[in-house]
């Protein structure tokens, strides 16, 4: 490597290494800044991935409601028959003491976004677990396209 | 009066042109990097939804985008290692390039969170498709311009070379 892209690549690291001090030392100061340390677990539920076949079998008991964390454009494009949407970031945690809540006292929730890689489920059962919900979080493994290329039913239409 | 070729020969050297590209770009970068330090977990959304980082690594990503994006702006502005902001700027919207058009192929449509002004209620349409991919493909060739130019006015740099040859004689 010539003494021009060693100087380019000394620059780089650089850059990078003073990004990443910033951005750390930002993050802590961040009023809504990432936990990177793992803090102590959370005092009631814990968040269980399950496959397809098991959300099959909890989507056929009525006492199961299944959670889209996706944004609503992509809810009323196609989702689980009987979801109901709460977008991880912005959307607001429902009560537990309402029956007629998603996260009421008999339901157990199974939370759903993009697939394996999509962390937005995840994000939303940690709200509701920080919010103080008891019960498991389950969330669906292979998400909606999971579900979809599985052949099983689906929906469309008006967000609820 | 100069000719178009040399006109682009001395663009392409380096001079006001290129200079206001170059600050041009930087300001595109720093605007990109604070919008999406302001709420590191709505970034971290938008890049969970690209499907391409592993939800672990998700949160040190949505900390350390934003901030090189800054780190780059704050170079390009002032002209200070100018070249390896202009290619870490490169390697950064190619990538991001890459990760719109693997979301594409696998049929998702979501904002790209390139800059989040919708907080602020301005209306700007991102959803990821191939406006926003030929926009990032334009800075590229703005940020190869800036690369490949030697003279750099208005900038740390020009003006420490300045100073080192004042010493000099």
């Amino acid at each position: 490597m010539n003494e021009g892209w060693r100087l380019i690549a000394r620059d780089c690291a650089a850059i990078v290494v003073v990004a990443i001090v910033g951005g750390v030392a930002l993050n802590l100061l961040h009023p809504r800044g990432y936990a990177l340390m793992k803090k102590e677990g959370p005092v009631g539920g814990q968040i269980v991935f399950i496959g397809l076949d098991e959300a099959r079998i909890k989507h056929q008991s009525p006492a199961v409601r299944f959670i889209d964390a996706r944004e609503p454009e992509e809810f009323a494009a196609g989702r689980i028959p009987g979801a109901v949407n709460i977008p991880a970031v912005q959307g607001a945690v429902p009560r537990f003491d309402d029956e007629a809540s998603p996260l009421g006292p008999a339901t157990e929730v199974v939370l759903y976004c993009d697939g394996p890689a999509c962390g937005a489920a995840e994000k939303l059962a940690g709200r509701i677990i920080d919010a103080g919900y008891r019960r498991h979080v389950y969330i669906l493994r292979d998400g909606y396209p999971g579900w979809t290329a599985a052949g099983l039913p689906r929906e469309q239409g008006d967000t609820r | 009066m100069k000719s178009l070729k040399s006109h682009i020969a001395e663009t392409l050297y380096g001079n006001a042109i290129t200079t206001a590209v170059r600050i041009a770009m930087g300001a595109v970068f720093l605007l990109s990097g604070v919008l999406s330090s302001l709420d590191p977990a709505a970034f971290g959304a938008a890049v969970a939804r690209y499907g391409l980082v592993p939800a672990m690594l998700v949160p040190y990503a949505a900390i350390l985008i934003p901030s090189v994006e800054v780190v780059i702006g704050l170079c390009l502005i002032m002209g200070y290692r100018t070249r390896a902001a202009a290619l870490l700027g490169t390697v950064l919207l190619a990538t991001f390039i890459a990760a719109m058009v693997y979301a594409l192929s696998a049929g998702k449509s979501f904002d790209c969170g390139c800059f989040d002004v919708k907080r602020f209620g301005i209306e700007f349409d991102e959803t990821i498709g191939p406006k926003v991919i030929a926009r990032n493909a334009l800075f590229i060739a703005a940020l190869t311009l800036v690369f490949r130019a030697r003279r750099h006015v208005l900038s740390l740099e020009n003006y420490r070379d300045r100073l080192h040859l004042t010493n000099l004689s």
